[in-house]
This record gives structure tokens, sequence and C-alpha cells, in this order.
């Protein structure tokens, strides 16, 4: 930690909270505060999303939405579990507007090898992928890499981009995760027969 | 640290993999499929159900010119997947332009391992994010 953080705000060993005491309107100790937890938010709304692109337009949203919303902060157990329940409302407002990506096969039936290949549909469709080295510079312990790479196959976003956020903002992220890993076990990609 | 024979088994079917495409050799490519394979190439709609019909595809599409070498793939890894940066010549001798990100599947059981699924994001800019260039001269 910085001589910066320190200044700025603490968590107290007592309570576990942290305790901002920054001058509200200073955003480059806001930025140090939010900065380290930029590549982490970024693999958490493409988990959510499916497209590097898609979460970068969603960390900067969730950025703007802590920056407006920095008051509420106070008190809450944990600055990073606040910033990741503001990215996953914010991916999951996404959603409710968009197609859910997915892959090919998802969507239409095999073609004849002697055919010509389709033209790319005009809008963004798909399940984009991520390079494995994001997922490690992004993780704090061995355990949670486990569970983050379990969480990324395309076969688990194919899940979790045909499951729609039905619940509105009530519906959490735990629930979210729950609902598509158990979908999973359940789940074996469709063998369509040519 | 101890590689598993279940790892060498797989980093050995990669690896033939690799070379098939590097080597213009269909059948070798093909050998490596399990008999319900697929194939896709996103942003394109389109894809492939069967080795027969990818064997079909890759005769007449992917090498389907006179030029040898057309392929050159980097081993990497995506979404927790084996993958490809993947890149391609269009006259021979000329330098290799980045083609796109290929992540496949593979599916094993106790006697076998074969690759199940091949996806091509067939989108060059996608490559920079793998940390590889555009161009690749030879």
């Amino acid at each position: 930690m910085t001589e910066q953080h320190i200044k700025a705000g603490t968590h107290s060993r007592e309570s576990g909270r942290f305790d901002p005491i920054v001058t509200l309107g200073d955003s480059a100790i806001f930025s140090s505060f939010i900065e380290p937890y930029r590549r982490e938010l970024h693999v958490h709304c493409y988990r959510l999303l499916g497209s590097l692109q898609d979460a970068e337009d969603l960390v900067q949203e969730t950025m703007i939405r802590a920056w407006q919303h920095f008051e509420a902060l106070k008190g809450y157990a944990s600055l990073r579990n606040w910033l990741y329940s503001i990215a996953t409302n914010a991916c999951l407002d996404t959603l409710k507007r968009r197609r859910p990506r997915t892959l090919p096969a998802e969507v239409s039936p095999p073609i004849n090898p002697n055919t010509p290949i389709a033209q790319a549909p005009a809008e963004s469709i798909w399940l984009e992928p991520i390079p494995d080295i994001w997922l490690l510079e992004s993780t704090e312990n061995p355990e949670a890499r486990y569970s983050r790479r379990e969480s990324v196959s395309f076969a688990f976003l194919t899940v979790l981009q045909l499951l729609r956020p039905v619940n509105g903002p009530s519906c959490s992220s735990q629930m979210y995760w729950t609902g598509a890993q158990a979908k999973l076990r359940i789940y074996s990609r469709p063998q369509s027969q040519p | 640290m101890q590689v598993s024979s279940a790892d060498k088994a797989t980093n050995e079917l990669l690896m033939r993999y690799m070379n098939a495409w590097e080597t213009d050799d269909i059948d070798g490519l093909v050998e490596l499929l399990k008999e319900d394979a697929t194939m896709s190439m996103p942003p394109s709609l389109s894809w492939l159900w069967g080795r027969e019909a990818i064997r079909a595809f890759l005769t007449s599409t992917a090498f389907g010119t006179e030029m040898q070498h057309t392929w050159q793939l980097y081993a990497t890894g995506a979404n927790a997947q084996p993958a490809f940066i993947v890149y391609r010549a269009n006259e021979p001798h000329s330098s290799y332009h980045a083609f796109g990100i290929q992540v496949v599947t593979i599916e094993s059981s106790t006697t076998t391992r074969h690759i199940s699924d091949i996806t091509t994001f067939t989108v060059p800019s996608l490559v920079t994010s793998f940390g590889f260039p555009l161009e690749l001269s030879r």
C-alpha cells in the first residue's frame, strides 16, 4: 500500500470495513483506489458478456458509477465486493438489452462443405476469445484461479449467455453463477445432425 | 513440476495437429478429429459437422490452392482451452499475415484422445491481444 493509500483510507482490522476519508472530488485518489482492480473487473465483465471489447466498455461504466456513488462505499465491507456488485449490475443491465453472444452451432444448422461460406452478420453476435494470460494475471490465489479458469470455457460461457437475467437488479451475481453451474451439469452440447 | 501422461498425450496430439496444418497434411489433420467433430469460423455463420465434411472443406478451401506451407500456427491458450495464433501466406514466399485465433476442444476417454471442435475466430486484429504481430516475415 502506498503512502497515499494510507493517508486516503484504511481497512480497519477490527471491523474489516473500508473507511474512505478522501475528499470527494479528488479524482487522482479515487483512481489510485480503483486502478488495482481494473484487470480483474475486466475479466469478470468478460465472463458475463463474452467479449473483451464489451467488457472494456462496462469497466468504464463501472468506474463512472463508482465515482458517482463513492459516498455509498462508506462502511461497505470491502471495496472489491462493492466494485464487483456495481460491475455485475452494469453487465446485467446490458444483457437485458441485447441478444446473447454464442457460437455459430447454436444459431444455425451446419452447411454443406461444397457451398460457399456465409458472410458475417452485421451485428456482433459471437463469443470472443480471451487470452489465458489474462486469467492468470487477474487472479489472487490458486483456488480462485481454478474456478475462474473453469468458468471461462466456451461451453460455460454459452450456458451463461443463454440464461437470461430475469430477476432484475435483485438477482445477485452469486445466484447467477450458481444457476449457470447447475445448468451446465445437465447441459450437453446438442449434437445436431446434418 | 511433473508432467502427467495425460498431459503428454494432449501435448502430442496438439503437436501433430499443428504440424499437419503447417505441412498441408489433410489426412494427418482429419485423423486427429472425432467422427462428429465440428468446425466453425466466426464471424461467419457457417459451420461444419463431421469429419468428412471438414475434410471436404479443408481440401476445397483451406488448402485449396497449389501453394505449399500456407499456414503457420503458434501455440497459446484461450478460455482455458488449447489455442493457436494463426497466420496465412497469401502468395508463395510472401510474408505471413495474421488470420485469427483458433481454439480447439479435446475429448478424451481412457484409451483415445481426439479433437471434437475447432473454432477459428477469423479476426486478424485479435492476435495483438495475444501479444503477436499482424505480420511475420518468412
